[in-house]
């Protein structure tokens, strides 16, 4: 583990002194963080009454009869619950597309970028184990959009906490929702993409194949967070922990093939 | 220290390397010389347990390259021809990670990482950006990343192919005298003869895939044809035709008291001419070899190889 520490260590200080690389870490998320403060700034002054016209102007024409039915005969507590959630549902994963996409960016780069750069030879050379090396290189993908993630996280936080936005609690993190969010699937859906890149960068030839096929993959990753803002919606809280055990087996799995199939000589000859 | 038995490798269609092999004892200087293509880069790789050989067996400071990789790893250094180093980072910076890799415990690790830097003349730069320093700079860290945890083993492909001539010779000397002081065993690949002919002990002459040629500089430039003037008290006919009597001596001339002819085999027809003319009661005042160059005898070995392969292929 100490030498995958090295790597890691050693990765990301040149993260932080790249800007091509930084840049995009800090501006990403920080971009989501501002559009969705701007839709929790939007709906601030929203009464219930107003998002019930709101629901049934839209959703005259956009919803069934029944669910319209459904919505209409809640009490205006409930009414005001589903807003929340579904205002949840919306804003939630917006942080897990920045986690995958931020993670890709560094992942793609980790082996083929060395080769590109003839600094691969002489690490292949050192006596760093593959699963070593392998794990350093995620690791030091996973961290960085971690920490960019929260940063948006941060900066939506601090504009629901200063909204006062009645569908939202006033720290965001006090929802175990947000809080699961932030501290297990934003964690968990970086090793999955960065396991993917990382995966597909040991077997191509150049960053920009990496780069290109690593986004048909990562695809289906934010696809699946199409049916986890379902699950949310109708499942909260089981919906997180079921997704999370997913996410963590998947990952595990991900990461015991990458190292069994890790190899030296391929990743110097590319393809 | 190196022993590489028949080491074959190929990528897919294509034959890289297909009968390689070569013995370098401990504290020597090998030589590995070919034209671009050759196999060189790739035997390199397979000593350094980059690249797996097809077959052939090969072992590396005691070690099986293909059982023990790991051991191998570990008492090896690579320099390659591009430095191939993480530019963002200091000098310092970069040989201390190495050196941690390596596992090099703290105080051992800088003074190590000082010692090196300030023989390699770069200590001062140690804080700078290594995208910040000249080609030749960066070849010295280079140098020092390979040295830094005092392999018993070094690779060295091209290490100053990508250098201009003073930076090149800068790090050649600095090579020779850091590889004389830590008495390390080396693989040298290049195609600089003159260099290979200066610092190398014995040499390999390796084309498409196969060794071709071996022994030591002055072995290799044995066989070279070369002119022998020979300078006479004074000169008669019958010290003429004596020396043309001697069997190996070709394209006899005379000119101002000297005579000169070419041979192939100077070490056993020079004292046969000179025991003629002494015979034929002349008096020999000097005896003169042409220099020839590594780079002659390497020229006529790569085109006999290249008649041999060509004729070969008429036939097939």
């Amino acid at each position: 583990m100490r030498m995958a520490l090295l790597v890691t260590q050693r990765e990301m200080t040149e993260v932080i002194r790249d800007f091509n690389l930084l840049g995009p870490m800090i501006m990403m998320p920080a971009l989501m963080g501002v559009v969705a403060s701007l839709a929790v700034l939007g709906t601030a002054g929203a009464d219930s009454s107003t998002v019930s016209v709101v629901v049934g102007t839209i959703g005259a024409e956009q919803l069934s009869p029944r669910w319209m039915q459904f919505y209409l005969e809640l009490s205006e507590q409930q009414q005001g619950a589903l807003v929340g959630t579904i205002l949840k549902a919306m804003t939630l994963p917006l942080f897990w597309i920045v986690t995958v996409a931020l993670t890709a960016t560094i992942a793609a780069d980790s082996f083929v970028g060395e080769k590109e750069r003839d600094t691969l030879e002489p690490l292949l050379a050192t006596p760093i184990k593959n699963g070593e090396l392998f794990l350093g290189k995620l690791v030091a993908a996973v961290v960085p959009a971690i920490l960019g993630t929260w940063l948006g996280l941060a900066i939506f936080t601090l504009a629901v906490w200063r909204s006062h936005n009645p569908y939202f609690p006033g720290f965001l993190l006090a929802d175990p929702d947000w809080l699961a969010s932030a501290l297990i699937m934003v964690p968990l859906m970086a090793l999955m993409s960065a396991g993917v890149a990382a995966l597909i960068s040991t077997r191509v030839a150049t960053y920009r194949a990496a780069y290109q096929l690593n986004g048909l993959v990562v695809l289906p990753i934010i696809t699946l967070i199409v049916p986890q803002t379902v699950l949310l919606f109708f499942l909260t809280p089981w919906a997180l922990a079921i997704l999370a055990s997913g996410f963590f087996g998947l990952d595990a799995l991900l990461i015991f093939i990458a190292i069994r199939i890790f190899d030296r000589e391929q990743l110097l000859r590319g393809r | 220290m190196i022993v590489a038995e028949s080491l074959a490798k190929n990528f897919g269609a294509k034959v890289a390397v297909a009968d390689i092999g070569f013995t370098v004892p401990e504290g020597q200087i090998h030589g590995l010389l070919g034209p671009n293509g050759a196999g060189k880069t790739t035997t390199t790789r397979i000593l350094a347990c980059l690249l797996t050989p097809d077959s052939g067996r090969a072992w590396v400071a005691g070690f099986d390259v293909s059982q023990n990789p790991q051991k191998v790893r570990e008492n090896i250094g690579i320099l390659t021809e591009v430095p191939g180093l993480y530019e963002r980072l200091g000098a310092y910076e970069y040989l201390d990670f190495f050196a941690r890799v390596y596992g090099l415990p703290g105080q051992r690790r800088r003074a190590r990482i000082e010692g090196l830097m300030k023989l390699l003349g770069v200590w001062e730069m140690r804080r700078q950006r290594l995208r910040t320093l000249s080609k030749g700079l960066k070849q010295k860290v280079a140098i020092a990343r390979a040295l830094i945890h005092e392999p018993r083993v070094l690779f060295f492909d091209e290490p100053t192919a990508a250098l201009d001539p003073e930076a090149a010779r800068t790090v050649r000397d600095h090579l020779v005298s850091l590889i004389e002081q830590e008495r390390s065993t080396v693989l040298l690949c290049t195609h600089n003869l003159a260099e290979a002919e200066r610092i190398c002990s014995r040499l390999s002459v390796v084309q498409n895939g196969r060794t071709v040629a071996e022994g030591t500089p002055s072995e290799l430039k044995a066989g070279i044809e070369r002119a022998v003037t020979l300078t006479l008290a004074s000169m008669r006919d019958e010290y003429v035709e004596s020396v043309r009597a001697v069997p190996g001596v070709e394209d006899l001339a005379t000119q101002n008291g000297c005579i000169t002819y070419m041979t192939n085999r100077t070490a056993e027809v020079n004292p046969d001419v000179v025991r003629a003319l002494v015979a034929a009661g002349a008096d020999v005042v000097s005896v003169q070899e042409e220099a020839v160059a590594l780079e002659d005898a390497y020229l006529h070995l790569m085109k006999r190889v290249n008649d041999a392969d060509g004729a070969a292929r008429h036939t097939a």
